[in-house]
């Protein structure tokens, strides 16, 4: 990991990777899916999801699964529309970044 | 270190925060052990310790409602004297400006487009096409080049040996020049995939870079005049 990521880009992602699934997905597989964009500790999420439950952004419910039970988060409509804002605002970000390093690549 | 110690320290780690704060994150944990189905020293492994766990959910709680909304606050007044800032920016160049400034910017618009953007443009676009007319042109010459040396070189090949029977010498001329169609050929294909590669990998992105970056800043440069 060379590039720091910063709590909103986190934010982000994670409401990214929750979107993808129309009925929400639960803790564990939220972790090993961001996992797979960023190399990020498995500490790191619980606070992320919880910080975004509190905002708004996520709602939670729990359902059973193999005699256990699961806490599903599902994002809301406050969430899909930051996800928006997160997706527009990283275009313009990461572009510019693009560009420049485009021209330097030999 | 098993589930129940990291959960029992975990807890004990958190007696300070709010009780359905602690509550929470407690059940989402134990539900984390349960969920990854791997050995509860492999998933501690994982998460780090109790201490880095605990830490991490206590630095979320006071962010929360500190910092964080401040972030936002600080943004949405950066926001704000921004757009204030642009405000003023648009009433200056339209009170300084004045009447006769609007006619000059019509003028002026009118002028972009019945003069300079039908020669501008055409211009570009056959400078585009005469580089890429004459970049084809040369990838067309080549393969015509490697075409017909494997052409000769089989031919010459073929009569050598029909000739070689009758007449060796000449047979064996024709051997000759036939391999070294052949070899004419190769160093061609050779030679072709070479350019193809760096026509593809350098000439056309930049290009197409070029091209990209001067019809932009044309664009710009309209835009700003408006």
């Amino acid at each position: 990991m060379v590039f720091n990521t910063g709590a909103a880009l986190l934010d982000g992602i994670v409401l990214a990777v929750i979107s993808k699934d129309e009925e929400g997905t639960y803790g564990y597989r939220i972790t090993q899916e961001v996992r797979e964009i960023l190399d990020v500790s498995e500490s790191t999420l619980y606070p992320v999801l919880r910080r975004l439950q509190k905002d708004g952004c996520l709602d939670i419910y729990d359902k059973a699964y193999a005699g256990r039970n699961r806490r599903y988060y599902k994002l809301t409509k406050k969430g899909s529309t930051k996800l928006q804002l997160y997706a527009l605002e990283w275009q313009e970000y990461s572009k510019k970044i693009s560009n420049i390093f485009d021209e330097v690549i030999i | 270190m098993n589930k129940e110690q990291f959960m029992n320290q975990l807890e004990s780690l958190l007696k300070d925060i709010p009780q359905d704060e602690r509550a929470d994150a407690l059940q989402y944990y134990e539900n984390y052990f349960e969920e990854s189905g791997k050995a509860e020293e492999e998933v501690i492994q994982a998460l780090g310790s109790p201490g880095i766990v605990a830490q991490k959910i206590r630095e979320n709680i006071t962010s929360c409602s500190g910092t964080y909304k401040v972030e936002i606050e600080d943004t949405i007044n950066e926001n704000q004297s921004e757009t204030s800032n642009y405000k003023n920016t648009q009433q200056k160049n339209n009170s300084g400006i004045g009447q006769e400034g609007k006619w000059l910017k019509i003028i002026g618009i009118i002028f972009l487009a019945i003069f300079v953007a039908p020669i501008v443009i055409p211009i570009l676009a056959s400078v585009v096409i005469v580089i890429v007319s004459i970049l084809f042109s040369v990838v067309v010459t080549l393969i015509s080049l490697i075409l017909s040396s494997y052409f000769v070189g089989v031919i010459s090949i073929i009569l050598g040996i029909l000739r070689l029977f009758m007449l060796p010498s000449v047979g064996i001329f024709f051997l000759g020049i036939g391999l070294i169609g052949i070899s004419v050929g190769i160093l061609c294909t050779i030679l072709f995939k070479k350019l193809i590669f760096y026509l593809s990998k350098k000439v056309v992105p930049n290009l197409y870079q070029g091209v990209k970056k001067i019809v932009i800043t044309l664009y710009q440069k309209g835009r700003a005049i408006l």
